[in-house]
């Protein structure tokens, strides 16, 4: 009995847990929105954060995690950084997964005596951690280098129409 | 004493929300997520109540000291002259079929994002001031009391409304949320209670004749330094017309096409495709510097400032002499032109019924407003044969096309930009069903929301439209998306940047004029925006 076999046998209960943790930081009836609607047009917010769960699960439960993974994790927090939440609570959804897996699998693990398996799993998420710090703070200058590259090209084009700028000519 | 150990502090903290009653949640302005009020100076010119200045995140809103009285006969002069109104205030059966389909709702996951329960802010303080139920029965009866929360809670959520109506597709009574906005925003605005980024623009409207406050030496500036760029890509200087007296055609489109890229590409479409008509058939068309809006930011505010900036259009026809209008690409200026201007400033019988001197086609929904929209235009020129198209110095472009939400939802404006799209364009891929054509998502932006400060809450309310551009950018390379909206132009190149990089935004007349073959035109190495044309990299 090894933990990654568990971790995939209760695939299912796990990745429901996480979405609903995921989702309890919504006001209730905007969760069961975005647990129920399952299109993916007509409710973008839930069915990313269900279909982008899964896929970074799967990416943990591989040796080594794919080059999709940085793809997955945008994914929900490009929307997750606009949603007037706090940082720590917009990225909350990594750190409980450590919460989900333990509450999920903790008689098997200590029944198996699988701690230093689940320590390495564990080593995983906090990589995980890292990987969405940067992605949030990626989305975060995005929004902030477009403001300031709007000023910018604001003020140039009234300085340019005033006259007040001469481009060099070429010889 | 000791301080809490980080266990007993992690320990309080929960992520989950409280479970209670939307009455009992208090509104909490939050920055980035309102509007900046407006500035007095704006309101006063135009004569609107109680301008001041005033902070959101301050407790004291400076309402003045009648204020009940004030909502509770704005409230009762809007339900007797309003049918719709007082319709909707007691018809909803809270069937909840609207609740996810607004994009604020989508994207936020804010429940008083829902329309049912945006109308609900309304609808409770009808119940408790107008019905026996609700005096009665108060909360019972879905009643509460008027307070000065309930008017933060309005002016906070009526400005997170664009009025695109996409919930009203779904409602089973036809109950028009962008209506309740409309009256929900005319009640704040009797407390002095407004927007900057429309009551600015509206007072420019108003003294300038559009909503920078563009003059009209500047207008006409603008739009000959297109005809520079026209003229630095085809060889050819078209010759634009300003306040032409006796011309055949007034056009009027959105001040956005003439400041702000990517629409000024668009107005440059314009220019070109008037050249070719005036150079091939005579066709004899004038720009005004007056009317120099087509955008309505009195629809905004209230019907009356509606009516009066919309007269413009008309005063200007009459002035003019021409025989019908031309109307540009743009969003709200049609809700306005196509359900309003005729009630409210008609009947133009000073105009003729609009018949497309080159085709004969007369077209009959214009028939009242004498107003016709481009698209159909240009789409009767092409089917008629009348227009000399390249369409593959389009073929960089892969294409998808947004229905904006008032040409689509408010005139069912729906196959002629298709149409034309068709004609100019080889590579073109409709986004999925349930979000286009009426069932269209807003750009998040309408309505007056296009304010930079809350651009964070309007990419959340794009999120659904940039979703499913996604989803035809990542299964058939779309790299363009086509628009006959200037709020949508503005607005989307953004939004497409955060959601969807590598999507650059159009106007349907800026792929016109790439594809238009003028007459005498030298070959062409770039389109109108300097890049190179398919085959011309090199």
């Amino acid at each position: 009995m090894d933990l990654y076999s568990l971790l995939r046998e209760k695939k299912k209960t796990i990745l429901n847990n996480w979405l609903d943790d995921l989702l309890s930081s919504y006001p209730p009836e905007s969760a069961q929105f975005f647990k129920s609607n399952p299109n993916q047009f007509s409710n973008p917010v839930g069915n990313t954060f269900r279909l982008n769960l899964e896929k970074i699960y799967d990416e943990l439960l591989q040796d080594k995690c794919s080059e999709k993974l940085p793809e997955w994790l945008d994914g929900i927090i490009r929307i997750r950084s606009l949603q007037e939440l706090h940082p720590s609570l917009s990225l909350n959804f990594a750190f409980s997964l450590k919460k989900i897996v333990w509450n999920s699998l903790k008689k098997e693990i200590k029944k198996h005596n699988l701690y230093e398996d689940y320590y390495k799993f564990s080593q995983r998420i906090d990589e995980l951690l890292g990987l969405a710090f940067d992605i949030y703070m990626q989305c975060r200058e995005k929004i902030w280098s477009q403001k300031a590259n709007y000023i910018n090209s604001r003020v140039h084009k009234l300085l340019e129409r005033a006259g007040y700028i001469k481009e060099v000519e070429a010889f | 004493m000791a301080l809490p150990s980080a266990r007993e502090l992690f320990s309080k903290i929960s992520h989950r929300m409280p479970k209670r009653e939307w009455m009992d949640i208090p509104v909490e302005i939050k920055p980035g997520r309102y509007c900046y009020p407006a500035n007095p100076k704006s309101l006063e010119y135009v004569g609107m109540p109680y301008a001041r200045q005033w902070s959101p995140l301050d407790e004291d809103w400076k309402l003045p000291e009648n204020w009940m009285e004030i909502i509770r006969t704005g409230m009762r002069d809007r339900l007797d002259r309003f049918r719709t109104f007082k319709i909707f205030m007691d018809i909803c059966v809270r069937c909840g079929a609207c609740a996810d389909k607004c994009h604020f709702f989508i994207g936020t996951g804010d429940p008083k994002n829902m329309p049912v329960l945006r109308a609900e802010l309304l609808r409770s303080i009808y119940r408790g001031e107008f019905t026996t139920a609700g005096k009665i029965l108060g909360r019972f009866a879905g009643a509460r009391k008027l307070t000065e929360e309930v008017i933060k809670e309005w002016w906070y959520y009526f400005y997170q409304c664009t009025e695109c109506r996409r919930c009203s597709l779904f409602c089973p009574y036809g109950i028009d949320q962008a209506e309740l906005t409309i009256i929900g925003r005319e009640l704040t605005n009797l407390l002095g209670l407004n927007t900057d980024w429309i009551a600015t623009p509206v007072a420019n409207c108003y003294r300038t004749g559009n909503h920078l406050g563009i003059q009209p030496h500047a207008f006409k500036e603008m739009i000959e330094f297109f005809c520079d760029d026209i003229e630095e890509v085809t060889g050819i200087r078209p010759e634009p017309q300003f306040n032409k007296k006796g011309a055949d055609i007034l056009f009027i489109t959105p001040s956005g096409d003439v400041f702000a890229d990517p629409g000024t590409y668009t107005c440059m479409g314009y220019l070109m495709l008037f050249h070719y008509l005036k150079e091939e058939y005579g066709l004899d068309v004038t720009w005004s510097t007056y009317a120099s809006e087509g955008g309505n930011f009195g629809f905004f505010t209230s019907h009356e400032m509606m009516k009066r900036l919309n007269a413009k259009m008309y005063m200007e026809a009459k002035r003019l002499g021409v025989k019908w209008i031309l109307g540009g690409e743009c969003g709200h200026m049609w809700r306005v032109i196509h359900q309003y201007m005729d009630t409210m400033n008609g009947p133009a019988d000073f105009l003729e019924e609009p018949v497309n001197p080159i085709t004969g086609t007369k077209f009959e929904n214009a028939k009242s407003t004498k107003m016709v929209h481009i698209t159909e235009f240009t789409a009767d020129l092409i089917k008629h044969g009348k227009l000399k198209l390249d369409k593959s110095r389009n073929d960089n472009i892969i294409l998808t096309y947004h229905d904006s939400c008032n040409p689509s939802r408010g005139m069912g404006l729906l196959e002629e930009p298709r149409y034309i799209i068709k004609h100019v364009c080889n590579h073109f891929y409709e986004m999925p069903e349930n979000t286009i054509r009426e069932q269209t998502f807003c750009c998040g932006s309408g309505a007056g929301l296009n304010a930079g400060e809350i651009e964070e809450l309007r990419f959340l309310g794009g999120l659904p439209r940039a979703n499913a551009v996604k989803h035809v950018h990542d299964k058939f390379g779309v790299n363009m998306l086509a628009c006959i909206c200037a709020i949508d132009r503005a607005v989307f190149p953004p939004l497409m940047d955060y959601w969807v990089p590598g999507v650059d935004v159009t106007g349907i007349h800026e792929l016109v004029g790439n594809a238009l073959i003028l007459p005498g035109e030298k070959e062409r190495e770039t389109n109108l925006r300097g890049e190179p044309l398919p085959g011309k990299e090199g």
